[in-house]
């Protein structure tokens, strides 16, 4: 009996370890949605990208049509692990680019900037006022990686398969209610309402396309050797499913400037100062870093790239104070805007990589406004006025918190506490924080608010059956703005999402702390790595290796 | 001795199974499950799309339901399909395992070598200079958490110097040497503590015979020394450390799954965390069942050659 019990506590103590080492050191097991970005105007903004970074990606490599050189390879890792490398199962965020990218051309794409550019789609245009049927011009002498030609026919039977299969990164597809193939170089899809960030998730993952022979072979096999038009080929044999993925350069590759490098691995690696380490060490040559680990990388010679990300904060939902009845009074939520201080934080708690932000759309996104104005300034005595004129001396409020947001939190519940509001912070499990805030049951959300276009944050943050607005609070202007944007050209869009941007902050929706700057860590024989907005791995088209 | 392994074996069944049981209990009482964990970073699902993921993987069954199907499928080999990648839970394992095991015989060498090495040294001459450092350093390496060591050793040896690799297992299509080479510092940093262990076993047990009527009377004989001890006293001596050693092989597959993060080594530690992550229950259990079975066997293999070595356990066997 006594060897029994020591079995029995052994295989506890394992679990109970397991379970103990849950959350990583940044935020994006938090809620850190799916990045993104992407649009039409293809102005750069003053915040895009790449501050330390090479040229833009027209002055590509020298490789040139020779393909890439010889025995080159490119070692870059990301912190999510692979769910899987079948784009229409794929159920994570954009995060996943870095591992779908390298095999996949999608039909538009995007710029580092996010403005939209072609791509196996060489023009597209709505065709009625009603923005619901597109036309797609097709790219010739595409094929892909076993030789299938790629002709609109792929492009019914991709979209087809993505609307079959449940992965959430193709759900906009679920919006097209026919797809034609007029001729083999175009389709008409129709849409059955319209999407103003429709031509944006083309030019993501559900616009990517794989090869409809490879279907054939089943849904499960796909997933295990996948078939795109991209880059660079999936090679099954060397990869090593949760911890490498391995690609190899595609001979006929119809546009060789953006294989930089002939072997791709991309590595997944949860834990950062692993990460920092194996790229100090020179196993690695792009990662994802921690906000931390940003001065001593630098210190120690080598390149550190940011891009803007997600906006980051909480999401004051319970407007119509159905829990916190505090929250009703928009004083109230106003005033916790004014009592914390957003440079502050950015700089105690991320080292300066973050901007410092209220608003919900940031200023990097193409098709807002380039410099929303800033509402809030950091002003405690506004705060305690406001408190006083709601009639209250101090409330006490309860937020969900886990990993990195967590020391953001301590911070903002301290600059709440100066000015009478009490927050208690509970710490969720990993992987629960999202299905917390939608769940109605929690007046605050808490995480990172990430999407490629504004519109997907209206469908996500503001509309009334948003998941993300579990208490399905209105607003006539905000609606009416809504109904506006929903057909609005490009151009006008941009005037309505400010303005609807403005109205929610003023009436403070939200607490929002800071955009973040996503860092990545560079090996100084990089060249060309240009991240794109949005994106928070490391997309390596163009990128080669000294 | 067949009776003694048969009966070992038999009294592991219901051990596993009530393993295989408790793990898939507490696993489900964590919080949120695979459909909320792979849902989590997705801005626009919506309650429905959540329940839409949680039925196609079959997790809005009762509860014993799927607890029924799970061991069914165990019964057979079966251990299901991982929720996140859908790929076989038993071919992730094995294809992890090999790691995890080399790892862990590199530590368990590590702390063999060392540990009995200065064991001896210390226990040969108690209470003197070089006993008082390998006390010292024994309790100093108990103290240091293995993944701190891990850290630092990263820091000199891959970082600064660039002798070894900082992690992993080795680029695509690595040699056998390549391999083992990134094995060298996650094996140190997993049998530093381990070493200390056995040092300190090695140290008192083999003061212990020294001090004892056997030693004595085999001095009196006038035996040399030489022989005395290395014929007589380590045999005598080594038994409690076999067993000590034992417990530290088990235990450093627990160790090796915080040391395969640090190094992000691609183990069945590291496939642990990650399906904890994402709630991925049949790659926990899968890992639970897994590494409950080798300790039940490593206690079995010490057992038999414990009582192999020992005279007096074989007497009280018969």
């Amino acid at each position: 009996m006594r060897t029994w019990y020591r079995y029995f506590s052994m295989g506890l103590v394992a679990v109970m370890g397991i379970a103990a080492c849950g959350s990583d050191d940044d935020t994006s097991g938090t809620g850190d949605a799916t990045d993104a970005p992407a649009s039409t105007d293809g102005s750069p903004s003053e915040t895009t990208a790449a501050p330390d970074s090479a040229a833009p990606s027209d002055t590509a490599n020298e490789a040139g049509e020779d393909g890439p050189p010889a025995g080159s390879v490119l070692n870059v890792a990301h912190r999510n692990p692979n769910q899987t490398l079948d784009l229409h199962q794929a159920q994570l965020s954009s995060a996943q680019l870095v591992y779908l990218d390298p095999l996949y051309d999608s039909l538009l794409r995007r710029e580092p900037d996010g403005a939209l550019v072609e791509g196996l789609a060489t023009s597209w245009d709505y065709t009625d006022d009603g923005k619901t049927v597109l036309e797609l011009d097709l790219r010739e002498g595409v094929t892909f990686h076993d030789g299938t030609p790629f002709d609109a026919d792929a492009v019914v039977a991709n979209i087809e398969r993505g609307q079959r299969l449940p992965g959430a990164m193709t759900a906009p597809l679920d919006n097209i209610e026919a797809v034609e193939a007029v001729d083999p170089q175009s389709v008409t899809i129709s849409l059955s309402q319209p999407s103003p960030s429709f031509l944006t998730d083309l030019a993501s993952v559900a616009g990517m396309m794989a090869s409809p022979t490879a279907f054939e072979v089943g849904d499960e096999a796909f997933a295990v050797e996948p078939v795109g038009s991209g880059p660079w080929t999936y090679v099954p044999g060397e990869s090593d499913p949760g911890s490498q993925r391995v690609y190899d350069a595609f001979e006929d590759y119809w546009n060789p400037v953006d294989q930089g490098v002939e072997r791709l691995v991309v590595f997944e690696i949860s834990d950062g100062a692993a990460r920092r380490s194996a790229l100090l060490s020179g196993q690695l040559d792009i990662t994802p870093v921690g906000a931390p680990d940003v001065d001593p990388i630098v210190g120690d010679g080598f390149d550190v790239v940011t891009v803007p990300t997600s906006p980051l904060g909480w999401l004051l939902l319970d407007r119509d104070g159905e829990i916190a009845a505090e929250l009703a009074d928009p004083r109230v939520r106003r005033a916790m805007n004014y009592a914390i201080d957003r440079q502050a934080i950015v700089d105690v708690v991320f080292f300066g990589n973050g901007e410092p932000n209220d608003q919900i759309f940031p200023a990097w996104m193409v098709g807002a406004s380039e410099t929303p104005s800033a509402i809030y300034d950091y002003d405690p005595d506004r705060a305690r006025e406001l408190l006083a004129e709601a009639g209250l001396d101090s409330i006490d409020l309860v937020v969900n918190s886990l990993g990195a947001l967590r020391a953001i939190d301590e911070v903002v519940q301290a600059f709440l506490a100066d000015v009478g509001i009490n927050v208690e912070i509970n710490i969720a499990e990993p992987g629960t924080l999202g299905s917390l805030n939608r769940s109605g049951d929690h007046p605050i959300a808490n995480g990172a608010y990430g999407s490629f276009h504004p519109w997907e944050t209206v469908e996500s943050v503001i509309a009334a059956d948003g998941p993300l607005n579990p208490f399905g609070t209105t607003d006539p202007a905000v609606d009416e703005l809504i109904e506006q944007a929903r057909t609005a050209s490009d151009e006008d869009a941009v005037a309505i999402y400010e303005e609807m941007g403005r109205l929610v902050a003023e009436e403070a929706w939200h607490m929002l702390s800071f955009t973040l700057l996503t860092p990545f860590g560079v090996s100084p024989e990089v060249e060309n790595f240009n991240p794109v907005v949005g994106v928070n791995s490391a997309v390596v088209r163009g990128v080669t290796v000294g | 001795m067949f009776e003694f392994i048969s009966k070992r074996i038999l009294g592991a069944i219901p051990l596993l199974f009530a393993l295989v049981t408790l793990t898939f209990f507490f696993t489900s009482l964590m919080p949120g499950d695979a459909a909320t964990a792979i849902t989590d970073q997705s801005p626009l699902a919506s309650a429905e799309d959540v329940a839409e993921i949680r039925a196609s993987m079959g997790l809005d069954r009762p509860f014993l339901e799927q607890y029924v199907d799970y061991m069914g499928g165990v019964l057979q080999g079966d251990l299901g399909r991982s929720l996140f990648t859908s790929t076989p839970v038993t071919e992730l394992i094995s294809s992890r395992i090999v790691g995890t095991f080399a790892l862990a015989l590199v530590g368990t060498m590590i702390a063999v070598v060392i540990g009995v090495g200065a064991g001896i040294i210390a226990g040969l001459r108690p209470h003197g200079v070089v006993d008082r450092v390998v006390t010292g350093l024994a309790t100093l390496g108990i103290a240091m958490p293995n993944f701190w060591v891990g850290l630092l050793l990263v820091w000199v040896f891959a970082v600064t110097l660039g002798w070894l690799p900082a992690g992993g297992f080795g680029q695509p299509g690595a040699s056998f040497g390549d391999k083992m080479i990134t094995l060298i510092l996650p094996g140190i940093a997993l049998g530093t503590s381990a070493a200390a262990h056995v040092a300190r076993q090695m140290r008192g047990s083999l003061i212990g015979v020294m001090e004892g009527d056997l030693v004595t009377a085999l001095d009196v004989r006038g035996l040399p020394r030489r022989r005395v001890v290395l014929r007589h006293a380590l045999r005598n001596a080594a038994i409690p450390v076999l067993t000590v050693v034992g417990l530290l092989a088990a235990r450093m597959l627990g160790g090796a799954i915080v040391i395969e993060q640090v190094f992000a080594f691609p183990g069945i530690g590291s496939l642990a965390v990650t399906a904890v992550n994402t709630r991925d229950i049949p790659v926990v259990q899968g890992v639970a069942l897994t590494v409950g079975l080798v300790v039940v066997v490593i206690n079995i293999v010490t057992d038999v050659v414990h009582v192999s070595l020992d005279p007096a356990a074989r007497v009280q066997l018969s």
